[in-house]
């Protein structure tokens, strides 16, 4: 029931998108941009700046979402996020330095997200190392050390922003906050392989984030291996968020805001909760980053703004529900 | 029906952990119907034994009827797709327990007993032949235990699982159960009908406590209480 409706949002954000922004280019110009006498700078406004664009946001909006989903359920705490967990600035780092030393060159295009993956892999270890080092790890703990992390992460790509080339990393400032930029044909695809790759192993655990929601012994009771379920599950979200950090940086909260909305509506099991909230990921950030093209006009604003300007007081309020329900208890 | 005492650290939970497998043996096996239950596989074993703990903390809000579903895992594949025999279960096990009116309630917003009930629902939806509860009533009133030792009973005596039971509740357990074991100084102390088992020379052995075993007026099992070491002599 929700699938198809979510399955029919998504292309009306994509066509509302592309008719979304600053220049003169807009809905208008859609149904005859194949004739003869359209203008060309139109089209090229469209197709080639736009619609990348406006893909991309679908990618990258679907793969936090997707990411939230999985980190929420294998960690048990409705709070996770990529981008909170500081995996998202491990990410980004991994695609900074990968850009730092190999440059612009078309191997860019896996490297990015191949280093960005090693970016994740790395914060995941320190994260659990780090929030294990005090004894028993409390949801708020992990929460916690995720911020810290994400902001050493942040602090070390602007080092490397700085400190390298300028005109290497023009632009790339904007890298923290997270923006969608135009990408070619083959980082869309890379993306979108990726991201396919990981939401696949992420199906197969689906129903066995279900059954961890009862708790680690209480799930090994009924068949499943928690440890390997987790594993798994931690690994291909992690592949997700590189994929969707490598090219547009820090985009917050997507994760977070897009799987709560999606879990009040449509309830908590994973495996209805996954395929929808990806879905809704990708036509939010669409629409994000439309109203970002838009909401300061003549100037564009990075969509990581907006989602951050959202996530932010949504995270807080969410926490503070949390913590009144868990008696005050922080752990 | 089987209870199984023993004081705290006598090796109850560690007896129902090696018995659902979740620990190794280091000596000895433990047997189900004569398979070695550490070397059948998790869903083997889920399939055979099914597990009732103390408490159950659910994360998100999962509604009665999909915890109850859960307890076929076992039976179904990967993604847990409910076939037509799964839904015959689920039912059944919701309609023995009494919790199928609360079907559509959130899990987490169930009272202690309620979520209890909801629990031996979801064991029962595997199927297995033995049941394993570990202090089940250990955070319940006296009605919800009440409850659930009549629940356990009546699923019991209609052609049910095996029951093994761990309790500190030894005058409820001599009510509810037909056989008795009990743990203490690091072995099994005895094995036998709760007028066997509960003496006062084994209790006193099993939990350094002086008591005295009466018989319960109404029921007629053994009843015991344990004795104050203060001047208050007992009334009679």
């Amino acid at each position: 029931m929700a699938l198809p409706l979510l399955l029919a949002l998504l292309p009306i954000s994509l066509l509302l998108g592309l008719g979304i922004g600053t220049s003169g280019a807009g809905w208008s110009d859609l149904p005859g941009l194949w004739n003869d006498d359209a203008d060309p700078v139109v089209r090229q406004i469209l197709i080639d700046v736009r619609l990348p664009r406006v893909l991309l946001a679908a990618l990258v909006g679907a793969a936090l979402a997707a990411a939230g989903v999985a980190y929420q359920g294998v960690l048990r705490n409705p709070l996770a996020d990529p981008f909170i967990l500081g995996v998202s600035g491990g990410s980004a780092l991994g695609a900074v330095l990968f850009g730092a030393a190999a440059g612009a060159t078309s191997l860019g295009v896996l490297g990015r997200p191949a280093a960005g993956f090693g970016g994740a892999l790395v914060t995941l270890f320190l994260l659990f190392r780090l929030a294990r080092l005090g004894g028993r790890t409390g949801p708020t703990t992990l929460l916690l050390v995720g911020v810290v992390l994400n902001a050493i992460a942040s602090a070390l790509i602007l080092f490397v922003i700085t400190a390298g080339d300028p005109a290497r990393f023009q632009g790339e400032f904007f890298y923290l906050i997270g923006r969608i930029p135009p990408q070619p044909l083959s980082t869309l695809l890379a993306i979108a392989i990726w991201l396919a790759l990981g939401l696949a192993v992420l199906a197969t655990q689906s129903h066995r984030l279900n059954l961890l929601a009862l708790g680690e012994d209480a799930a090994g009771q009924l068949g499943v291996d928690p440890e390997r379920s987790m594993w798994i599950t931690v690994l291909a979200a992690s592949l997700v968020t590189a994929a969707a950090v490598a090219f547009t940086g820090l985009v917050g909260f997507v994760g977070l805001i897009v799987p709560h909305i999606v879990r009040t509506l449509l309830g908590p099991d994973h495996r209805i909760l996954l395929p929808c909230a990806t879905l809704a990921g990708a036509s939010f950030l669409v629409l994000a980053d439309s109203a970002a093209r838009v909401v300061a006009a003549p100037v564009e604003i990075p969509v990581g703004v907006l989602t951050t300007l959202i996530g932010g007081p949504f995270f807080l309020v969410l926490f503070l529900r949390h913590l009144r329900e868990e008696g005050g208890a922080v752990g | 029906m089987t209870g199984l005492l023993g004081a705290n650290g006598a090796g109850k939970t560690t007896l129902v952990r090696l018995a659902s497998g979740q620990l190794q043996c280091r000596r000895g096996t433990v047997r189900l119907d004569g398979d070695d239950v550490s070397r059948l596989t998790p869903r083997d074993r889920a399939r055979r034994i099914a597990v009732v703990p103390q408490e159950t903390r659910l994360t998100f809000g999962f509604d009665v009827e999909q915890v109850v579903a859960m307890g076929r895992a076992p039976h179904q594949g990967r993604l847990g797709l409910e076939r037509p025999e799964d839904r015959r279960v689920i039912e059944e096990s919701m309609e023995l327990t009494g919790v199928a009116d609360l079907r559509r309630r959130p899990f987490q917003q169930l009272s202690g007993g309620e979520r209890q009930r909801v629990v031996i629902a979801r064991a029962l939806a595997q199927q297995a032949s033995l049941l394993l509860l570990d202090e089940p009533t250990a955070f319940l009133d006296l009605r919800h235990r009440v409850e659930t030792y009549e629940l356990l009973r009546r699923l019991h005596r209609d052609d049910g699982p095996a029951i093994l039971l761990v309790s500190h509740d030894l005058n409820m357990t001599a009510r509810y159960c037909s056989r008795l074991l009990l743990l203490g100084e690091g072995r099994l102390l005895a094995d036998g009908a709760p007028g066997e088992v509960l003496n006062r020379e084994l209790i006193r052995q099993a939990y350094g406590v002086d008591n005295q075993v009466l018989q319960d007026p109404l029921y007629g099992h053994p009843y015991v209480v344990p004795l104050g070491g203060d001047d208050r002599e007992p009334a009679s």
